[in-house]
């Protein structure tokens, strides 16, 4: 596993979470750490420094937005690409932008390509 | 945090396994969604409010994510509903109906989602 894509995942609904890990671990063979919340995930994003943020937009408390802009502002972990996940349809590309945003993927997602569309993304090319 | 998932598991053993997790965990759903409902009823609640939207919206996307089709309809209607309410809208009592009708039609499709699943039908 040591040279695997690694990824962090952030979000608040367990079922979810479990899908997401299980899709990108089993489609891709991605190492892939959970997290449950935005500060949770933003400790595990310094932690680990993964190739790639996956972060749910709407969760209480510190919502994707916040979690973002904190990973942007933080020199260690800026460089990190964040990719939104989310059911909301209608984003506003300016708050997209102004937090950086890598991009969105919009639920539901299609198991075989959610990791290639993370990687595209990411700018990290073809999984 | 979560540790990795056993990779000597078979992925479609695994993946039955999340979905029967999801399933599970529906009638919690369902509760959340009532009592934030009934508290709504009850008085102007921005928490209530609150609560409300985010199960809707959660459920409404999750469902989608685990293809059980006869949720998203109306997870995405109370999810309509509710952000209205999590905007700071009006609380009148038309949409008060029109949710506990979207809840009694989220009922039913739970029913009708648990035993397509326990059918083998899921996904």
């Amino acid at each position: 596993m040591g040279n695997s894509f690694r990824v962090v995942l952030v979000d608040d609904d367990s079922d979810l979470r479990k899908l997401v890990k299980l899709t990108l671990e089993f489609t891709a063979g991605w190492e892939v750490t959970v997290a449950a919340d935005g500060a949770e995930g933003i400790d595990a994003v310094r932690k680990i420094k993964p190739d790639l943020a996956v972060v749910d937009l709407m969760m209480p408390g510190m919502d994707g937005y916040e979690v973002c802009r904190q990973l942007k502002g933080d020199a260690e972990t800026a460089d990190i690409p964040v990719v939104f996940l989310t059911a909301r349809k209608e984003l506003d590309p300016a708050k997209l932008k102004e937090v950086g945003a890598a991009g969105v993927v919009v639920k539901p997602f299609e198991p075989e390509q959610l990791a290639g569309r993370l990687r595209e993304l990411s700018g990290g090319g073809e999984s | 945090m979560c540790a990795m998932l056993e990779h000597d598991q078979d992925p479609d053993g695994l993946l039955a396994e999340v979905r029967r997790e999801f399933c599970d965990g529906l009638p919690g759903r369902l509760e959340t969604l009532e009592t934030a409902l009934e508290r709504l009823a009850e008085g102007c609640d921005a928490g209530a409010a609150d609560a409300f939207y985010r199960a809707a919206h959660s459920l409404k996307g999750t469902a989608a994510s685990f293809e059980a089709d006869e949720l998203v309809g109306p997870a995405t209607a109370l999810a309509d509903v509710g952000l209205g309410w999590f905007k700071g809208g009006a609380l009148d009592s038309a949409a008060l109906v029109a949710a506990r009708q979207e809840l009694e039609r989220l009922r039913g499709a739970v029913k009708r989602y648990t035993a397509r699943l326990a059918g083998g039908a899921a996904g």
